[in-house]
């Protein structure tokens, strides 16, 4: 499904991402790890087409994002870190307006599941800049959510949510994972297991550990926590 | 792009700003015309004066309508679920410079009672007046377009405003006597007279005669080809 071979991106003199390769298919959940600064957003900016990579390739259901972005990028849903949002809008008018642009076609639908799956009915119509952080975040998850893409690529979904909300998130993510590609970026170490079958650990830039939950927790010490340590320092 | 239209408009009219905007820009050029254009003094049944304080409300009223265009979308982070969207970049680009053109327009169309005003105390050319309208229009646009550049460069309004403000200062005075002499000691005559077709007013002036000249409408046309054009530059080249 997604496809990422040696990706690598520079800021100016800096080595943001440094020969990247991996891949995730449909029924993936991806734990993307590493610390504040690693590369985790870059590369996410990358994959949905919104920044351009200095070499190596994205594709997307065998999609170039860079030669076929249009194709490619309709396949992705994303929610950027710190889901940003237009706050004057409320939910529902901010959802018709990303339908209308998707152009998907009889979308009246499409926002009614969302807004069950997300719980957002209390507040669809209230405007975005008034609502607390875990409404926020719902929010942003729905738009990522609304066409029904193939990939989703969710920045720190969870973050700012309660427990009870965060267990919501998790057991969406779950139950989503069984026809798509998902990838989410978190520095929740105790999230990766409960949802992702996969896990990727980067660090300046580079990939320090590809593999299963278990096999992290296998390879070294006892939780966790101390792995993560371990494998970036 | 129909879609990208109709939420930059939403964006627009959903908050107070833009009635506030709208109210103050009529009051000003109104004021203007009035008070210092002496409009019922003259005696003439015709707008000219009004149209010949247009271009200098515009100098601020279009920046401050601009200029939050790219900027606040940088500043808030949504540029990045903007340009993720499956739409060439170009359709963005050029939906948010007919909506905020549109929003524009919308303004200027507000002035209608001033039109209703000459023609009950007199009996003007109206065919002049509508073609004052229109170059008003056009100008806009060109106004709108540069704005939205200095917009896409800086994630901070008040630099898009202050840069957008200065810019078409210079645009719109570059015809006159002052910008002239001042810089005919520095440049030889070729370049002067190819500062001097780069003014507004000197087009403008032409187009509020009423003969839409093809040299004016060119000009305003190309110049918004350009501003977007480097607009798209811009945000291809975002890092």
């Amino acid at each position: 499904m997604l496809k990422v071979t040696n990706l690598s991106k520079f800021f100016g003199e800096f080595q943001a991402i440094n020969n990247l390769s991996f891949e995730v298919n449909i029924g993936d959940v991806m734990g993307f790890l590493g610390p504040n600064g690693a590369g985790k957003t870059t590369s996410m900016r990358i994959i949905t087409g919104y920044l351009k990579a200095d070499g190596g390739s994205v594709s997307i259901n065998n999609k170039d994002i860079e030669e076929e972005p249009i194709l490619a990028k309709s396949l992705i849903g994303y929610l950027p870190e710190g889901v940003p949002l237009y706050l004057d809008f409320s939910p529902r008018m901010y959802l018709e307006y990303v339908c209308q642009v998707r152009e998907i076609k009889n979308y009246q639908s499409n926002i009614k599941n969302v807004i069950k799956d997300l719980q957002l009915e209390e507040v669809q119509d209230v405007p975005i800049e008034t609502l607390s952080k875990g409404f926020k975040r719902r929010v942003g998850i729905a738009q990522a959510l609304i066409h029904n893409p193939k990939l989703l690529i969710l920045d720190e979904p969870t973050d700012g949510l309660d427990p009870l909300q965060k267990f919501e998130v998790r057991k969406l993510i779950k139950n989503l994972s069984k026809s798509k590609a998902i990838i989410i970026s978190t520095h929740i170490l105790d999230e990766v297991p409960e949802v992702c079958n996969k896990c990727l650990i980067i660090d300046a830039g580079e990939k320090k550990f590809e593999g299963t939950p278990t096999q992290l927790k296998r390879r070294v010490g006892k939780t966790l926590d101390e792995k993560f340590r371990k494998i970036v320092s | 792009m129909l879609a990208l239209i109709k939420r930059e408009l939403k964006l627009f009219f959903i908050t107070p700003v833009a009635y506030i905007f709208t109210a103050i820009f009529i009051m000003t050029s109104m004021s203007l015309t009035f008070y210092f254009g002496s409009f019922f003094s003259a005696g003439v049944a015709e707008l000219t004066t009004f149209f010949s304080f247009i271009p200098w409300v515009f100098i601020f009223f279009i920046p401050a309508v601009t200029m939050k265009s790219w900027s606040e979308e940088k500043r808030l982070g949504t540029i990045e679920l903007l340009l993720t969207l499956p739409v060439p970049l170009w359709k963005i680009v050029i939906s948010k410079f007919i909506a905020t053109w549109l929003f524009v327009v919308f303004s200027i169309l507000l002035t209608f009672p001033i039109w209703i005003t000459v023609n009950y105390l007199g009996s003007p050319d109206n065919f002049t007046i509508f073609g004052q309208y229109l170059g008003a229009i056009i100008m806009a646009g060109s106004y709108v377009s540069l704005g939205i550049f200095f917009s896409s460069l800086t994630n901070n309004q008040i630099i898009a405003f202050i840069l957008s403000i200065l810019i078409s200062f210079l645009f719109t005075i570059s015809g006159l006597p002052l910008m002239l002499n001042f810089i005919s000691n520095i440049f030889p005559l070729e370049v002067i007279e190819l500062i001097s077709n780069f003014s507004f007013l000197t087009h403008f002036n032409t187009i509020q005669t009423g003969f839409f000249t093809i040299k004016g409408l060119l000009f305003f046309i190309s110049f918004m080809a350009l501003w977007n054009y480097l607009t798209i530059i811009k945000l291809l080249n975002r890092s």
